[in-house]
């Protein structure tokens, strides 16, 4: 199954408009701006959590400025690199490069993007077997879809496995 | 690999036909809940991680949770 069915139909429409728009005027246009659509869920196996391996994935462009190159927030073609996060990391020491949600909240409160306390306190209790050692982190404002599937997803999916995650967790901004 | 994920934006990840996925009426930067509201996101969180026990695809779970109190 594919992770977009209908790339090429996207990717038409997507340069013919919104991009196309952006290099003759230097602004983006978001009306223009086709969202991608499936007509099919994949399927696949639940798992016993308590025995598994948990990844976060987050796209609220947490990044630590002692070590790692913010993500480029004010480009308006969007980043499609990741960041690892240690998950021992104290939420304090992560910044967040993404100029498209207000951070008031997560700057009260880290854990209502990244919940690193309470997935401790859950393997704590064993309701989840184990945390994988970092959190996988992106920028989520992504507007070219196919560098989506080409450049974030395959990352992604490298991180994944460098992790040893049995079962992954999402939680966007 | 299981996957789940938990959205504020049913309308948008609802086209993308995502495995496993729970719905809520909270808001762009706080996916998971109130700032300094621990019980709410553990709800979300907790309700989120459950799906994982299923196989996919489910039907989206929607929760009523939401950024007023």
């Amino acid at each position: 199954m594919e992770i977009f069915e209908d790339r090429v139909a996207w990717e038409a429409a997507f340069r013919a408009g919104w991009l196309a728009h952006y290099e003759r005027t230097g602004e983006t246009d978001f009306k223009q701006y086709q969202r991608p659509k499936n007509s099919a869920a994949p399927a696949g196996a639940g798992v016993d959590l308590s025995r598994s391996r948990l990844v976060l994935i987050s796209s609220a462009g947490g990044y630590l400025p002692a070590t790692q190159a913010p993500f480029d927030a004010p480009n308006p073609l969007g980043d499609y690199t990741i960041r690892l996060l240690p998950t021992s990391t104290s939420l304090a020491a992560i910044a967040y490069a993404h100029e498209h949600y207000d951070h008031g909240a997560v700057d009260a409160d880290p854990q209502v993007l990244l919940p690193l306390g309470h997935l401790a306190e859950l393997v704590a209790t064993g309701a989840v077997g184990a945390l994988a050692p970092n959190v996988i982190s992106f920028m989520g404002y992504q507007p070219d879809v196919g560098r989506v599937l080409d450049e974030l997803i395959p990352a992604i999916a490298a991180a994944v496995q460098a992790e040893g995650a049995e079962a992954a967790l999402l939680v966007p901004s | 690999m299981a996957t789940t994920l938990t959205s504020w934006n049913a309308g948008v990840t609802r086209l993308t036909m995502p495995p496993r996925a729970t719905f809520t009426r909270l808001g762009r930067g706080a996916t998971l809940g109130r700032p300094g509201d621990a019980a709410q996101q553990r709800r979300v969180l907790e309700a989120t991680l459950n799906l994982l026990a299923h196989d996919a695809p489910l039907e989206p779970v929607q929760l009523d949770e939401r950024l007023e109190p």
